[in-house]
C-alpha cells in the first residue's frame, strides 16, 4: 500500500474541517475548539484534522487539514514536507481571503512542484463571485492551478478536489517519462 | 489590559519568584490566543506563539486521550533534555483555558507537575 499526504490549509471557516469529515472512509481525528473570538461560528481547529481516504487498492491518501492563521505556523511544517498534493481553501465570504491565499501560496507551494488546487467556498453567499483575483494571485507566480467552487459538505464536490490533484500528479508523471 | 489578565500577571510573577526553576508560565484561550504569559532567563519568547502551541498541542493530546484512551484529557507532557513543559486545563468564570508552565531539568517532574496542578485550583477560583 502506497501512503501519500494531501494537506488542506485556508481561512477560518473555509471549510477544511468540513471536507475532511467529508471524504474521509475513517473516524476523523480533530482537534476543533470552542472559539474564543466572533469568526461566524462555534468551533474552530488549533490543531491537525485527520482523515484517510482509499484511493483503488494500494493507495491511501493522508488528509491534513492545518488552521490557516499565521499563528499557526510552526502546524505548516510539521505536514510541508512531501506532499502529494495542497488544497487551499478559502472563504469568499471573508473579505481579506484573497491576500491569505497570496500567503498561504508563498509559504507552501513557491518554487515547488506540489500539485495544487483552490476552492472557493461560500461563493453562494457572495453576489457574483468572480475568481479572476484569485487566479491574479496565482499568476503573479508563474503558477497555474486550478481554481473553482467548492461546497465542503458535498461528497461530489469535495471529491473533485481530490480527482484534480490526482490528474496533476498524473500530468507530472508522465511529463516526467 | 482586563481585570483577569492583571490578576494571572501578578499571580504568575509571584509564582516565577518563588520556585527558581520555573522559567515560564503562560495561559491562553483553548483557540489559542494569549492572555498572559511570564517568563525569566531566556531568550524573548512571542507570547501569541507560546498560545498557538499550547492550543495546538492540547487539542490533539485531547483527540488521542479521546480516541485511544477513551478519558478526559487533564494535562499534557513535553520533556526534554533542558527541562520540561506541562501542559493543563483549566476553567475561570465557566471559560475554557490551557496553562503551560516549562521547568528546567533541575526541577524534578512530579514537583513542577504539583506546582502547575496547585496553579490551576489557585486560578480557577479567580
Amino acid at each position: 500500500m502506497m501512503y501519500k499526504k494531501l494537506l488542506v490549509v485556508g481561512d477560518v471557516g473555509a471549510g477544511k474541517s468540513t471536507v475532511i469529515k467529508t471524504l474521509s472512509q475513517i473516524e476523523t481525528v480533530d482537534t476543533d475548539v470552542t472559539s474564543s473570538v466572533d469568526i461566524g461560528k462555534k468551533l474552530t481547529t488549533v490543531g491537525i484534522d485527520y482523515g484517510r481516504i482509499n484511493l483503488g487498492d494500494n493507495m491511501a491518501i493522508g488528509l491534513y487539514g492545518v488552521p490557516g492563521q499565521k499563528r499557526f505556523s510552526f502546524v505548516w511544517d510539521m505536514v510541508k514536507e512531501n506532499l502529494w498534493g495542497c488544497v487551499i481553501l478559502l472563504n469568499a465570504s471573508e473579505s481579506n481571503h484573497i491576500e491569505t491565499l497570496g500567503f498561504l501560496l508563498d509559504y507552501f507551494i513557491y518554487d515547488s512542484d506540489t500539485p495544487l488546487v483552490v476552492g472557493i467556498t461560500h461563493a453562494d453567499e457572495v453576489n457574483k463571485y468572480d475568481l479572476a483575483a484569485a487566479r491574479e494571485q496565482l499568476q503573479q507566480r508563474q503558477l497555474n492551478a486550478p481554481v473553482f467552487t467548492v461546497d465542503a459538505r458535498k461528497q461530489n464536490s469535495a471529491i473533485l478536489l481530490v480527482h484534480t490533484i490526482v490528474g496533476l500528479n498524473n500530468a507530472n508523471d508522465t511529463l516526467a517519462d | 489590559m482586563n481585570d483577569l489578565t492583571q490578576e494571572i500577571d501578578t499571580y504568575f510573577e509571584a509564582i516565577l519568584n518563588k520556585y527558581f526553576e520555573i522559567k515560564l508560565i503562560s495561559l491562553c484561550s483553548v483557540d489559542g490566543f494569549s492572555v498572559s504569559c511570564k517568563y525569566k532567563g531566556i531568550e524573548d519568547i512571542e507570547s501569541d506563539t507560546i498560545a498557538a502551541i499550547s492550543s495546538s498541542l492540547f487539542s490533539l493530546a485531547k483527540a488521542s486521550s479521546k480516541q485511544i484512551l477513551q478519558g478526559e484529557l487533564s494535562g499534557t507532557l513535553v520533556e526534554t533534555n533542558t527541562g520540561n513543559l506541562i501542559f493543563k486545563h483549566v476553567v475561570i468564570k465557566k471559560e475554557h483555558y490551557v496553562i503551560s508552565m516549562m521547568s528546567s531539568k533541575k526541577m524534578l517532574l512530579g514537583e513542577a507537575n504539583f506546582v502547575l496542578a496547585d496553579c490551576v485550583k489557585n486560578i480557577s477560583k479567580f
